[in-house]
Protein backbone atom coordinates (compact mmCIF):
# COMPACT_ATOMS: atom_id res chain seq x y z
CA UNK A 1 0.00 0.00 0.00
CA UNK A 2 2.97 2.41 0.77
CA UNK A 3 4.83 1.66 -1.77
CA UNK A 4 2.59 3.05 -5.04
CA UNK A 5 5.49 4.61 -7.01
CA UNK A 6 7.25 3.09 -10.41
CA UNK A 7 9.41 0.18 -10.15
CA UNK A 8 12.09 0.84 -12.10
CA UNK A 9 12.50 -2.54 -14.49
CA UNK A 10 14.32 -4.75 -13.25
CA UNK A 11 16.89 -5.23 -15.79
CA UNK A 12 18.17 -1.09 -15.30
CA UNK A 13 19.77 -0.73 -12.84
CA UNK A 14 19.53 1.88 -10.08
CA UNK A 15 17.49 4.58 -8.97
CA UNK A 16 14.08 5.48 -10.81
CA UNK A 17 14.15 8.01 -14.04
CA UNK A 18 18.49 7.34 -14.08
CA UNK A 19 18.34 4.06 -15.64
CA UNK A 20 19.07 5.81 -19.41
CA UNK A 21 20.40 3.81 -21.86
CA UNK A 22 23.70 5.15 -22.35
CA UNK A 23 23.91 4.95 -25.74
CA UNK A 24 25.37 1.61 -25.70
CA UNK A 25 24.99 -1.08 -27.92
CA UNK A 26 23.39 -3.54 -25.37
CA UNK A 27 20.20 -1.27 -25.03
CA UNK A 28 18.63 -3.40 -28.25
CA UNK A 29 15.43 -4.43 -26.18
CA UNK A 30 12.95 -2.12 -26.29
CA UNK A 31 12.08 -2.18 -22.37
CA UNK A 32 16.00 -1.40 -21.45
CA UNK A 33 16.22 1.91 -24.16
CA UNK A 34 15.40 5.43 -22.79
CA UNK A 35 13.81 6.40 -19.43
CA UNK A 36 11.33 4.70 -17.32
CA UNK A 37 8.25 6.66 -17.87
CA UNK A 38 6.36 8.37 -15.01
CA UNK A 39 4.68 5.44 -13.71
CA UNK A 40 1.17 7.14 -14.05
CA UNK A 41 1.73 7.78 -17.45
CA UNK A 42 2.74 3.82 -17.58
CA UNK A 43 -0.52 2.66 -16.04
CA UNK A 44 -2.81 5.08 -18.38
CA UNK A 45 -1.43 3.01 -21.49
CA UNK A 46 -2.39 -0.01 -19.72
CA UNK A 47 -5.68 0.89 -18.86
CA UNK A 48 -5.83 1.88 -22.84
CA UNK A 49 -4.54 -1.62 -23.57
CA UNK A 50 -7.36 -3.08 -21.35
CA UNK A 51 -10.23 -0.88 -22.69
CA UNK A 52 -8.98 -1.89 -26.24
CA UNK A 53 -9.42 -5.67 -24.95
CA UNK A 54 -12.48 -5.11 -23.13
CA UNK A 55 -13.94 -3.27 -26.56
CA UNK A 56 -12.87 -6.25 -28.40
CA UNK A 57 -14.60 -8.67 -26.36
CA UNK A 58 -17.74 -6.89 -26.60
CA UNK A 59 -18.01 -6.62 -29.94
CA UNK A 60 -17.25 -10.30 -30.00
CA UNK A 61 -20.10 -10.88 -27.67
CA UNK A 62 -22.46 -8.54 -29.73
CA UNK A 63 -21.56 -10.39 -32.91
CA UNK A 64 -22.06 -14.08 -31.31
CA UNK A 65 -25.41 -12.68 -30.11
CA UNK A 66 -26.40 -11.33 -33.15
CA UNK A 67 -25.53 -14.39 -35.48
CA UNK A 68 -27.16 -16.57 -32.96
CA UNK A 69 -29.69 -15.15 -30.91
CA UNK A 70 -31.18 -12.64 -32.81
CA UNK A 71 -34.50 -13.66 -34.79
CA UNK A 72 -34.67 -13.68 -38.13
CA UNK A 73 -34.40 -10.05 -39.71
CA UNK A 74 -36.67 -8.72 -42.53
CA UNK A 75 -34.29 -7.60 -44.59
CA UNK A 76 -32.31 -10.38 -46.20
CA UNK A 77 -28.76 -10.96 -45.23
CA UNK A 78 -28.80 -8.71 -42.31
CA UNK A 79 -27.80 -10.64 -39.68
CA UNK A 80 -24.45 -12.60 -41.07
CA UNK A 81 -23.63 -9.24 -42.41
CA UNK A 82 -23.78 -7.51 -38.96
CA UNK A 83 -22.29 -10.84 -37.48
CA UNK A 84 -19.28 -10.62 -40.07
CA UNK A 85 -18.69 -6.52 -39.15
CA UNK A 86 -18.78 -6.95 -35.50
CA UNK A 87 -16.70 -9.53 -35.12
CA UNK A 88 -14.00 -8.75 -37.83
CA UNK A 89 -13.91 -5.07 -35.79
CA UNK A 90 -13.22 -7.27 -32.81
CA UNK A 91 -10.32 -9.66 -34.42
CA UNK A 92 -8.82 -5.99 -35.63
CA UNK A 93 -8.93 -4.44 -32.73
CA UNK A 94 -8.21 -7.61 -30.28
CA UNK A 95 -4.54 -8.21 -32.74
CA UNK A 96 -3.63 -4.25 -32.85
CA UNK A 97 -4.05 -3.60 -29.00
CA UNK A 98 -0.84 -5.26 -27.73
CA UNK A 99 1.65 -3.69 -30.57
CA UNK A 100 -0.17 -0.75 -29.81
CA UNK A 101 0.59 -0.43 -26.38
CA UNK A 102 4.15 -1.74 -27.03
CA UNK A 103 4.32 1.43 -29.29
CA UNK A 104 3.15 3.65 -27.01
CA UNK A 105 5.19 2.39 -24.35
CA UNK A 106 8.42 2.70 -26.03
CA UNK A 107 7.42 6.22 -27.39
CA UNK A 108 7.04 7.22 -23.49
CA UNK A 109 10.63 5.71 -22.70
CA UNK A 110 12.50 7.39 -25.75
CA UNK A 111 10.59 10.58 -25.70
CA UNK A 112 9.54 9.93 -29.33
CA UNK A 113 5.75 11.26 -30.14
CA UNK A 114 3.00 8.90 -29.53
CA UNK A 115 2.03 6.91 -32.50
CA UNK A 116 -0.85 7.21 -34.70
CA UNK A 117 -3.74 4.87 -34.03
CA UNK A 118 -5.94 3.29 -36.49
CA UNK A 119 -8.09 1.35 -33.80
CA UNK A 120 -10.09 4.88 -33.04
CA UNK A 121 -11.35 5.51 -37.27
CA UNK A 122 -11.94 1.80 -37.63
CA UNK A 123 -14.26 1.58 -34.16
CA UNK A 124 -16.00 4.61 -35.28
CA UNK A 125 -16.45 3.46 -38.80
CA UNK A 126 -17.58 0.06 -38.03
CA UNK A 127 -20.51 1.09 -35.23
CA UNK A 128 -21.47 3.78 -37.64
CA UNK A 129 -22.10 1.17 -40.30
CA UNK A 130 -23.48 -1.43 -37.67
CA UNK A 131 -25.30 1.00 -36.14
CA UNK A 132 -27.07 2.12 -39.80
CA UNK A 133 -27.49 -1.94 -40.77
CA UNK A 134 -29.47 -1.91 -37.02
CA UNK A 135 -31.76 1.02 -37.79
CA UNK A 136 -32.36 -0.16 -41.08
CA UNK A 137 -33.84 -3.24 -40.23
CA UNK A 138 -35.63 -1.44 -37.44
CA UNK A 139 -37.56 1.12 -40.08
CA UNK A 140 -37.70 -1.18 -43.40
CA UNK B 1 3.98 34.97 -1.02
CA UNK B 2 2.20 32.07 -2.85
CA UNK B 3 4.78 29.47 -2.40
CA UNK B 4 5.61 28.19 -5.77
CA UNK B 5 5.83 24.63 -3.65
CA UNK B 6 5.69 21.50 -5.84
CA UNK B 7 1.89 20.21 -6.15
CA UNK B 8 1.43 16.98 -4.23
CA UNK B 9 1.29 13.96 -6.32
CA UNK B 10 -2.60 13.46 -7.07
CA UNK B 11 -3.35 10.59 -4.41
CA UNK B 12 -0.82 8.35 -5.53
CA UNK B 13 -2.79 5.12 -4.09
CA UNK B 14 -5.53 5.59 -6.66
CA UNK B 15 -3.80 5.17 -9.73
CA UNK B 16 -2.75 1.77 -9.05
CA UNK B 17 -6.10 0.41 -7.83
CA UNK B 18 -8.16 2.18 -11.11
CA UNK B 19 -5.54 -0.35 -13.20
CA UNK B 20 -6.22 -3.19 -11.04
CA UNK B 21 -9.92 -2.67 -11.73
CA UNK B 22 -9.31 -2.10 -15.61
CA UNK B 23 -8.01 -5.61 -14.90
CA UNK B 24 -11.36 -6.44 -13.33
CA UNK B 25 -13.83 -4.70 -15.80
CA UNK B 26 -11.90 -6.93 -18.38
CA UNK B 27 -12.67 -10.24 -16.84
CA UNK B 28 -16.47 -9.41 -16.31
CA UNK B 29 -16.30 -8.37 -19.90
CA UNK B 30 -15.23 -11.57 -20.78
CA UNK B 31 -17.74 -13.38 -18.94
CA UNK B 32 -20.53 -11.22 -21.11
CA UNK B 33 -18.93 -13.14 -24.40
CA UNK B 34 -18.79 -16.35 -22.22
CA UNK B 35 -22.23 -15.91 -21.55
CA UNK B 36 -22.80 -15.63 -25.37
CA UNK B 37 -20.74 -18.75 -26.44
CA UNK B 38 -22.32 -20.95 -23.82
CA UNK B 39 -25.68 -20.02 -24.61
CA UNK B 40 -25.34 -20.97 -28.25
CA UNK B 41 -22.83 -24.46 -26.89
CA UNK B 42 -26.49 -25.45 -25.07
CA UNK B 43 -28.85 -24.99 -28.07
CA UNK B 44 -26.49 -26.50 -30.62
CA UNK B 45 -24.26 -29.01 -28.92
CA UNK B 46 -22.07 -30.03 -31.92
CA UNK B 47 -18.81 -30.56 -31.40
CA UNK B 48 -17.80 -27.26 -32.79
CA UNK B 49 -19.36 -24.75 -30.67
CA UNK B 50 -18.92 -26.99 -27.45
CA UNK B 51 -14.83 -26.53 -28.32
CA UNK B 52 -15.17 -23.00 -28.68
CA UNK B 53 -17.04 -22.08 -25.73
CA UNK B 54 -14.20 -24.39 -23.38
CA UNK B 55 -11.88 -22.06 -25.21
CA UNK B 56 -13.74 -19.33 -24.27
CA UNK B 57 -13.86 -20.52 -20.51
CA UNK B 58 -10.28 -20.67 -20.81
CA UNK B 59 -9.94 -17.41 -21.74
CA UNK B 60 -11.69 -15.82 -18.91
CA UNK B 61 -10.47 -17.82 -16.44
CA UNK B 62 -6.32 -16.57 -17.50
CA UNK B 63 -7.99 -12.98 -17.40
CA UNK B 64 -9.53 -13.65 -14.73
CA UNK B 65 -5.89 -15.02 -12.88
CA UNK B 66 -4.12 -12.45 -14.90
CA UNK B 67 -6.33 -9.97 -12.61
CA UNK B 68 -5.23 -11.54 -9.46
CA UNK B 69 -1.30 -11.35 -10.39
CA UNK B 70 -2.04 -7.34 -11.22
CA UNK B 71 -3.97 -7.46 -7.86
CA UNK B 72 -0.81 -8.58 -6.33
CA UNK B 73 1.65 -6.67 -8.14
CA UNK B 74 -0.90 -3.08 -7.21
CA UNK B 75 1.71 -0.52 -7.55
CA UNK B 76 4.39 -1.86 -9.65
CA UNK B 77 4.73 -2.06 -13.33
CA UNK B 78 3.35 -5.20 -13.97
CA UNK B 79 5.69 -8.46 -15.51
CA UNK B 80 5.20 -7.97 -19.26
CA UNK B 81 3.88 -11.56 -19.75
CA UNK B 82 0.59 -10.31 -18.43
CA UNK B 83 -0.13 -8.25 -21.14
CA UNK B 84 1.09 -11.33 -23.56
CA UNK B 85 -1.55 -13.47 -21.99
CA UNK B 86 -4.62 -11.43 -22.09
CA UNK B 87 -3.86 -10.37 -25.52
CA UNK B 88 -2.77 -13.90 -26.64
CA UNK B 89 -6.24 -15.64 -24.84
CA UNK B 90 -8.36 -12.24 -26.47
CA UNK B 91 -7.30 -13.54 -29.77
CA UNK B 92 -7.35 -17.11 -29.35
CA UNK B 93 -11.11 -16.11 -27.99
CA UNK B 94 -11.68 -14.37 -30.87
CA UNK B 95 -11.06 -16.77 -33.10
CA UNK B 96 -13.24 -19.15 -31.08
CA UNK B 97 -16.11 -17.13 -31.38
CA UNK B 98 -15.40 -16.33 -35.40
CA UNK B 99 -15.52 -20.36 -35.41
CA UNK B 100 -18.68 -20.55 -33.80
CA UNK B 101 -20.64 -18.07 -35.95
CA UNK B 102 -18.95 -18.78 -39.17
CA UNK B 103 -21.55 -21.48 -40.34
CA UNK B 104 -24.00 -19.15 -39.70
CA UNK B 105 -22.68 -16.64 -41.81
Amino acid sequence: MSDTRGVPDPDSGGDTGTAANTGGPTGHSWHEQGDEPDYRFTLANERTFLAWIRTALALMAAAVAVVHLLPRLDIPGARPTLGALLIAAALIISVYAYPRWLAVQRAMRTGGNLPRSLLLPITAGVLTIAGLIALATVFL
Amino acid sequence: MSQPSSQPHPRPGLQPQRTSLAWNWTALAGLGLLGAVVKVAADRSDALTVTCAAIVVAHTLLVAACSVVRAHHSGAVPPRRLFVVAYASTVIAGLAATASIAPSL
